[in-house]
Parts: C-alpha cells; sequence; structure tokens
C-alpha cells in the first residue's frame, strides 16, 4: 500500500543480476515498498536465490526469453493474482531510484493517467554518457516516426502503470524492442500518458550490463520488419 | 547434359514436395503451387524460346532476365513466409514459456500455503 490508499506492486525483470539485484531490493525495501515481484528470466547464476533472500517474490521462466517475455510475465501474474492499482516497472542493475517512484506515480494514481513513463532528459541529474545520448535521441526520433508519440525518452525502464494500461497493454516483442512496443501500445490504445523526471544512475555495472550500441541498430531493424509483417 | 541433370532434380523436388503433402505436412494448395512452379521450370528449360516469347510480352528483352527477376521475387516471398513462420513459433514459445513459469510458481505458493 502506498500513502493514497493504492495498491502498487513493483516488477523486475532480471537476467543474470546476481550481483546486484539484492541491493536493488533492498533499496526498494528501504524506501517503504513491500510488494515486490521479481522475473527471473532463465539466469544461469544466482539471481534468483539473491532475489529471494533479499524479500522479493520469484517467478523464474525456464528458458531466457528476454526483458519484454519477462515484463509481460510479471505484469501479468501481477494483476491476475494481486489485482494492484498501480504496477511500476522497475529495473535490476541498480539504474533506477527508488526514491523517484512517488513522483512517478502520482499522475496514475491522483491525476487520472493511464501511464507515467520515466524520462532521464527531463532533468539535469542523470550523468548520460556522450555516446548512449545520441543512441536515446535518435530512437526518439525514430519512435516519433514509428510510434506518431511524441517523447523524450523512449527507452526507459522506470513505468507506472494504472489498470487500464496494465489490462490492455500486450508487448509483442520478447527482447529491447518491449519499450517500443508500449509507447505503439500507448498510440493505438488512446492511453493517457504522462512523462515524469526521473534519474537513471550509470554505473560501472549498468554499462556492462546495458545494451549494447548495435543492439540498438538490431532492434529498430526488428521493429521495422515486425511493422510489415 | 544441364538440362538431364535439372530433369533429376526437378522429379527429385516433386517427389519431396508429393512425399511432404502424403504425410500431411504440406497442403493441396501448397502442393499444387510447387507443381506449377516446377512445371515451369522444366518448360523453361526445354523450351528456351518461350521464355523470350514471355519477356518481350512483359517488356523485358531476355527470357534469361525474366527467370532472373521471377527467382528474386520468389525466394524474397519464400523468406518473408520463413520469417513470419518462425515470429509465429517464437511467440509461441514465449507464451509456453511465460505459462510454465506461472504455473508451477502457482503450485509451489500454494503448496507452501497447505
Amino acid at each position: 500500500m502506498i500513502n493514497s490508499g493504492k495498491k502498487l506492486y513493483i516488477v523486475i525483470p532480471a537476467f543474470n543480476e546476481q550481483k546486484a539485484i539484492g541491493s536493488t531490493i533492498q533499496s526498494l525495501h528501504n524506501e517503504g515498498y513491500s510488494n515486490i515481484l521479481v522475473i527471473n528470466d532463465g539466469s544461469v547464476d544466482e539471481t534468483a536465490w539473491a532475489a529471494q533472500e533479499a524479500g522479493a517474490e520469484v517467478i523464474s521462466h525456464i528458458i531466457n526469453r528476454g526483458q519484454g517475455a519477462a515484463l509481460q510475465t510479471g505484469i501479468e501474474y501481477a494483476r491476475e493474482t494481486y489485482e494492484p492499482d498501480v504496477i511500476v516497472t522497475f529495473d535490476a542493475d541498480g539504474q533506477h531510484r527508488p526514491e523517484d517512484i512517488p513522483s512517478l506515480i502520482r499522475p496514475v494514481t491522483e491525476e487520472g493517467f493511464d501511464i507515467a513513463l520515466g524520462s532521464r532528459f527531463l532533468t539535469q541529474d542523470s550523468n548520460v554518457p556522450f555516446l548512449r545520448k545520441i543512441i536515446l535521441k535518435a530512437g526518439i526520433i525514430f519512435t516519433r516516426f514509428v510510434s506518431n508519440i511524441k517523447l523524450t525518452d523512449t527507452h526507459n525502464g522506470l513505468r507506472a502503470l494504472g489498470k487500464k494500461a496494465m489490462d490492455s497493454i500486450d508487448i509483442a516483442h520478447r527482447g529491447m524492442e518491449h519499450a517500443s512496443d508500449i509507447i505503439d501500445e500507448i498510440s493505438r490504445k488512446k492511453l493517457k500518458y504522462m512523462e515524469v523526471p526521473v534519474k537513471v544512475i550509470y554505473s560501472e555495472y549498468s554499462r556492462q550490463k546495458g545494451q549494447k550500441t548495435s543492439g540498438f541498430i538490431k532492434m529498430g531493424i526488428k521493429i521495422l520488419i515486425k511493422k510489415i509483417t | 547434359m544441364l538440362k538431364i541433370i535439372i530433369l533429376f532434380f526437378v522429379v527429385f523436388a516433386v517427389s519431396r514436395a508429393y512425399l511432404r503433402f502424403k504425410d500431411k505436412s504440406l497442403d493441396a494448395r501448397a502442393l499444387i503451387l510447387w507443381m506449377a512452379l516446377w512445371a515451369a521450370v522444366l518448360v523453361l528449360v526445354f523450351h528456351p524460346q518461350l521464355s523470350d516469347n514471355f519477356a518481350s510480352f512483359l517488356g523485358v528483352q531476355r527470357g534469361a532476365d525474366i527467370a532472373f527477376l521471377a527467382a528474386i521475387v520468389i525466394l524474397f516471398y519464400l523468406v518473408f513466409r520463413l520469417y513470419t513462420k518462425v515470429d509465429s513459433v517464437d511467440q509461441n514459445l514465449t507464451r509456453l514459456n511465460k505459462n510454465i513459469s506461472k504455473w508451477v510458481h502457482n503450485n509451489k505458493t500454494n503448496g507452501d500455503r497447505k
């Protein structure tokens, strides 16, 4: 429960995040969040054990299917089992800050928005590396062209989904392209959305674990192919 | 000599298509399509002048060019079909993985509650 009396669930997709998942969950506990669901996406390390030890509920995919698939499992399971008012999607690698959650969920819980999307470019605080900034900006232009929706940050994993969004969003891409899927679904299902400034922390660990530059190009090709098939 | 090799290859390809039809992994429509395609190959191999007539009818100079263009179009179509098929299998696999994971988790948590 959060201050407004609404039920909140935090869904964390995780693949080989044994080193970071425990401290990520602990940081959420420290801010008073207890409903944490980790989707262990076929990790080959001790991610599931570490998440359980830290006090999260863990669902394990039997094989690795990608972040989009893990999010779909988590959102669906939380929705069917706990019927929450808000679901927050949160990265496992420590890039997101639990302190940003209250301002992220406010548009959904109090202002009637269906979905709130975190944006690292609405704040000066995020230390986005130069190359990553260029790629992300290119992604924004690409998404504007493909999904016809104007956003300042299209690949931010920190989001808050209200009931309408969690019921209607269907993530078609199982990999990192799911971020564009969600934006597509917002446009297609005419969901009321809002961007909220959030800080993204780039550590040595998150940079190593994060998407490679070539991955973004592949992602664009996959999205385009999916559009024509 | 080349004509005989192509003839053998076509007979082999048609027999493979027929066997796949017999074991129901190919439907009648697809079998007819494959038969027509290989029949067209045989006609063009044994009567190449026909391809020139067809090419001039379409406004292309040589019959060989039209065969080449047709091959590219057919290959593109086959790649497209394969892509959609693979994508559909991939989506089913993701769905299966999700349902198994949820089922295993539900059984485990129900067991723990008991």
